[in-house]
């Protein structure tokens, strides 16, 4: 999942990006309202976790104008404003979900996935891919009932490819979900990562389309 | 001590002096009264005198007639009252009207008036040498004039007395009519009503009061919104800065895990939740007390409760443990603010979360009589702890991060809006559990 981190405490947003990086999720983080339209205009996010004080602009008219335009992206807000009033206004806005300032960072984790589910119609918790039995909300893979192990990426890769389940997913598809502006990422490093889910899950967990991309397999 | 009333005091007073006046007056009327009486009866004795004095000759020359004379003299006169007698001067009654009596009156024999116990008698001594005419007023008759004409004088005010308390009382209270009025709308003016006092048509007395309370509550309202303001803007200040310090520990305490460092790691987190959670219900309830009577909106509790209710099943540690009954119909509108209504409606569910058992569910209860009962499981909290709850910093359990200010926000919002907390424990009909219960007034 590719995930734009608008949020302009610098110690905040650091945590909040690294945490969720560690969950597999790719994450660009801006510290202002200005490059962070810019970056929706030219990136597919999958979520957007928007504080609401910015320095050039209120996080709620930037959400406003992106439901405007007919962005469905899930939006979680992060904001210190807990007041019942405060949240009414953001999901008047268009916002999904909302955490108040201080939070667990795994809650984060958790809304985002929550939020994503909710769009990506992955509200079916289990998902059956032939003899693999996937386990969106607890992360648990399953091949013919015996759990395998699978690092963030990995899963993350799962996730990419679950969201769209009757499509094909292409290669720059998958690492635009995958890496944030500025990673480092080798050619080949997408095809390693379905080399590996395959050796772990089945060569035929994921199908590759010739000249187009990955999809599922079934 | 008792305070009186200002309009009772007022009576009393107008009452009592104008009686004291009134007495004072009636005192002088009576005096000047008698005064008057006794000089007109004085006068028309000496007048009867003067008038017998040129028959004291014939009187003495032929005696029968002018004791014929002499009676139908004092017959036109006052011929009841007066009595006379003339004295020769060898101190024996020369001639006397029928009614005095055949001995001489006991006065010296001096010109004037002198008094008996019988009669009042003037003395005028005559033409014809050593004789003195002697004209006598029964003392009862002139006691019974002036009793007379005292009755008529003080009589009338005596009765308009009553009369005059009755109108005093009138005039007072339509007088303080306006100042009641004015008492009234400062009466109406409390924590839930900062609104302005409009024109009344005061009297010039009082309008300078009416403009006074009007700048003090804008004062106040403005202090308010200052206070509010504050709490708002220190929600932001501080909130961003602790989550930055929580979110960085939480890093760090995951890097640390399986290490020496992991135990102080986790506890130095918690103490940042802790540090948090206190900062949170400080600023609540500045909040709390600052919100309540800015705004007098119609605030509809279950669309609240919808927002809280989502919010709070979206925790792990809550989700569908929270379960919501209505019996009430499809709105319950409280004049208010929808903040502190929300940070009321909040402290509560947050309270059953943290000090109920987290096995069993919490059930919020909205009753169509205008109660919301929230229930949780537990063990039975003692009727004296019970009474201490609502008190800032006194916490239900030693269990959880609570600050112990939960209730007391709570319990402070809906003094203020009229409405009131009831804690409960055990939870009726159950043997164990809390139950706190809201009523909101109409």
């Amino acid at each position: 999942m590719r995930v734009l981190l608008v949020e302009d405490e610098p110690h905040l947003g650091s945590a909040v990006q690294e945490h969720v990086r560690a969950a597999g999720h790719a994450v660009d983080w801006f510290e202002r309202l200005e490059p962070a339209e810019h970056a929706v205009l030219t990136v597919s996010y999958d979520a957007l976790l928007l504080d609401l004080h910015l320095p050039d602009g209120r996080g709620l008219d930037f959400l406003r104008k992106l439901r405007r335009r007919g962005d469905a992206l899930p939006v979680v807000i992060l904001t210190a404003r807990d007041l019942v009033s405060d949240r009414i206004e953001g999901l008047k806005a268009g916002a999904d979900d909302y955490i108040v300032k201080p939070f667990d960072l795994d809650e984060v984790n958790a809304r985002l996935e929550a939020v994503s589910r909710r769009y990506f119609g992955k509200s079916v918790p289990v998902l059956q891919v032939g003899p693999v039995e996937l386990e969106w909300e607890a992360k648990v893979a399953r091949l013919e009932g015996r759990p395998v192990e699978l690092s963030a990426r990995e899963w993350a890769v799962i996730e990419v490819l679950g969201r769209r389940r009757q499509s094909t997913v292409s290669k720059e598809q998958i690492e635009d979900a995958l890496y944030a502006f500025g990673e480092e990422i080798e050619s080949n490093t997408i095809e390693v990562y379905v080399s590996r889910i395959r050796r772990k899950l089945g060569r035929d967990f994921i199908r590759t389309i010739r000249g187009l991309g990955y999809r599922l397999g079934d | 001590m008792a305070s009186r009333s200002l309009v009772s005091r007022l009576i009393w007073l107008l009452t009592s002096s104008m009686a004291g006046l009134w007495l004072l007056g009636s005192v002088a009327a009576g005096l000047l009264t008698v005064f008057e009486i006794n000089e007109r009866l004085d006068n028309a004795i000496e007048e009867v005198a003067q008038r017998l004095l040129p028959a004291t000759y014939d009187a003495v020359q032929q005696p029968q007639a002018m004791q014929q004379m002499a009676r139908q003299l004092v017959a036109t006169l006052d011929p009841k009252a007066l009595a006379y007698q003339i004295i020769g001067p060898s101190g024996e009654v020369a001639m006397r009207s029928e009614n005095a009596p055949e001995k001489p009156f006991p006065v010296p024999r001096q010109a004037g008036f002198h008094d008996t116990p019988q009669y009042r008698v003037y003395a005028q001594p005559a033409a014809a040498d050593g004789y003195f005419v002697e004209v006598a007023e029964p003392a009862m008759h002139r006691s019974e004039a002036l009793g007379r004409a005292i009755v008529l004088t003080v009589g009338p005010l005596l009765l308009f007395l009553p009369l005059s308390w009755f109108l005093i009382r009138w005039a007072v209270f339509r007088g303080m009519r306006s100042l009641d009025h004015l008492r009234g709308e400062i009466g109406r003016r409390d924590g839930s009503n900062l609104a302005q006092i409009s024109d009344m048509g005061l009297p010039t007395e009082l309008a300078p009061i009416q403009i006074a309370v009007n700048r003090l509550l804008e004062r106040l309202e403005r202090a308010l919104a200052t206070e509010r303001q504050f709490a708002a803007n220190s929600a932001h200040e501080l909130r961003t800065p602790i989550a930055a310090v929580l979110a960085q520990m939480q890093l760090l305490s995951a890097q640390l895990a399986g290490t020496q460092h992991t135990e102080r790691a986790t506890r130095i987190v918690n103490q940042i939740k802790g540090l948090s959670s206190l900062a949170e219900k400080l600023l609540q309830l500045s909040r709390a007390g600052a919100g309540v009577g800015m705004q007098k909106e119609r605030v509809d509790i279950l669309t609240v409760l919808q927002v809280l209710v989502d919010e709070f099943r979206r925790r792990e540690d809550v989700g569908n443990r929270l379960l919501v009954t209505t019996t009430c119909s499809d709105e319950l509108i409280v004049r208010g603010e929808l903040d502190v209504v929300g940070i009321t409606l909040r402290n509560l569910i947050e309270n059953a979360v943290r000090y109920g058992d987290p096995d069993e569910p919490i059930e919020i209860v909205i009753e169509h009589d205008r109660q919301i009962r929230l229930l949780n499981g537990g063990a039975v909290i003692p009727s004296e702890t019970l009474e201490t709850l609502k008190k800032p910093f006194v916490r239900g359990s030693s269990v959880g991060a609570g600050g112990g200010l939960g209730l007391a926000i709570v319990d402070s919002v809906m003094k203020q809006i009229g409405g009131s907390l009831t804690l409960i424990s055990p939870v009726m009909g159950r043997g164990s559990g809390f139950e706190a219960r809201l009523i909101f007034p109409e």
